[in-house]
């Protein structure tokens, strides 16, 4: 009986240390940009640690949009197109292209941002992991089959106008289509 | 209510909530094949040890577009067993299974998560605690770190809007609405045509956020006030800001608030 005991107060006190770390992390990770913060984010490749600041201080107010266009085999450029980012109507209930859309935001604000703070060289930004993943979904989808080279655009857009194409933040270079030289 | 019957409650709810999260992946598969924002190839670059041996081939091997399938469909199921409350061999094997494939989703989605996701990972966890041991003292415990959760997420993210002038001036409402991906067109003109209108919801609701989750710590009834807000507020969620899964993932922590709030405050 007392070993048994003893076996619980020591599972007790593992699962109780284990809950107050996760307590600990969470309070300090809401602090964003502290060291403590960016240490804990650092060791917690798997994400279980919550920042429950949900849209403060600085709530999202504008949707990025990404707008691309081809330089055709004659050396002659379309048009700017946008990638269309869907909803279902019912999203609600089901929102498959929550994800997708969310994906677009992080990469367009990552990399924003990295424009933003970067005091290296410019064109160290076509090696930032957020220009690579536009670069390489666009040219992986090329529609155009005369498409040679492929270039695009991150702009801020409101909803209050639904084509309406607020600020131009970033230009990119043309770059081969289907092609691993970037 | 017993705990078990919390417990129970705690289970179905966040069920749902997976299984819709599984069901949206699956509606976006293209996304996941070469090419797709959620390309492998791309996002393992992320990550230290995504991208480099001996770890790398492992995970090239788990999240290779096949493999993700399975890894989906092994969630749905894990999922329909929590919700239907039958166990597979051993009650813990469900939800762990089911939170190994949650974190293995943390890791495939280097973009793209959202707090839902988070707390669907504490609920999970705390499911795997309470069926790994049969101590009833550990059941209590893992209630209370998800209640106490669900009670931080909502006093952080008020105070976090209370530091923040554009909250307190009810600018921050209205601009979020004017964005597609979290706004609503119609709430956005009547916020900016309102704009006393807008200062007061945004204070109400960072009012809310703060002081409600205190009513935790009065017991019954006054928790339920605290509950039936927050459930009002995750599904006008839901509906305005297209934030569908946050009132799955929430809810499930709802009945642990109220376990906690009438046991140990009544």
């Amino acid at each position: 009986m007392p070993s048994i005991l003893h076996k619980e107060t020591i599972v007790i006190g593992f699962i109780v240390g284990v809950y107050a770390l996760w307590i600990v992390c969470t309070f300090i990770v809401q602090f964003k940009g502290t060291k403590a913060a960016t240490i804990i984010n650092n060791l917690d490749p798997l994400g279980v640690v919550p920042v429950w600041t949900f849209f403060a201080p600085h709530p999202l107010t504008h949707d990025f949009q990404i707008l691309y266009r081809y330089k055709l085999s004659d050396g002659s450029e379309t048009s700017w197109r946008i990638i269309h980012q869907p909803f279902s109507g019912i999203d609600f209930i089901i929102n498959p292209h929550k994800r997708y859309r969310k994906a677009i935001l992080d990469h367009c604000s990552i990399f924003c941002s990295t424009i933003l703070t970067t005091t290296t060289d410019p064109n160290d930004i076509k090696l930032s992991l957020p220009y690579i993943a536009i670069l390489y979904h666009i040219s992986s989808n090329v529609s155009n089959p005369l498409a040679d080279e492929v270039q695009f655009t991150i702009a801020t857009s409101y909803n209050t106008d639904k084509n309406h194409i607020g600020k131009v933040v970033f230009v990119s270079n043309y770059h081969k289509v289907n092609s691993n030289e970037y | 209510m017993s705990i078990d019957s919390i417990i129970l409650l705690t289970q179905r709810l966040v069920a749902i909530g997976i299984i819709i999260q599984c069901l949206e992946s699956l509606l976006i598969l293209k996304q996941y094949k070469a090419g797709g924002i959620f390309d492998w190839e791309i996002l393992r670059t992320a990550r230290k040890f995504t991208l480099n041996a001996p770890t790398r081939n492992l995970f090239d091997f788990i999240f290779s577009y096949n493999n993700y399938i399975v890894i989906i469909a092994i969630q749905i199921t894990t999922s329909l067993l929590l919700f239907l409350n039958l166990s597979a061999i051993h009650p813990v094997i469900a939800p762990s299974i089911c939170l190994l494939c949650l974190i293995l989703n943390n890791i495939r989605h280097t973009v793209g998560t959202e707090g839902s996701d988070q707390m669907t990972v504490i609920v999970v966890f705390s499911l795997v605690v309470i069926y790994a041991t049969s101590i009833l003292t550990v059941k209590y415990i893992a209630v209370a770190f998800i209640a106490s959760q669900l009670f931080l997420s909502y006093v952080i993210a008020g105070i976090a809007k209370l530091i923040s002038e554009p909250w307190r001036s009810g600018k921050a409402f209205t601009e979020l609405n004017q964005s597609e991906s979290f706004g609503h067109k119609k709430l956005f003109s009547f916020l900016n045509r309102n704009q006393r209108t807008a200062k007061h919801l945004s204070r109400l609701i960072i009012s809310m956020e703060i002081i409600l989750p205190f009513l935790m710590f009065l017991g019954t009834p006054y928790v339920y006030l605290f509950l039936l807000s927050a459930l009002i507020f995750h599904f006008s969620v839901a509906v305005t800001m297209k934030l569908n899964c946050f009132l799955w993932a929430f809810s499930s922590a709802m009945p642990s608030a109220y376990f906690i709030s009438a046991h140990f405050f009544s």
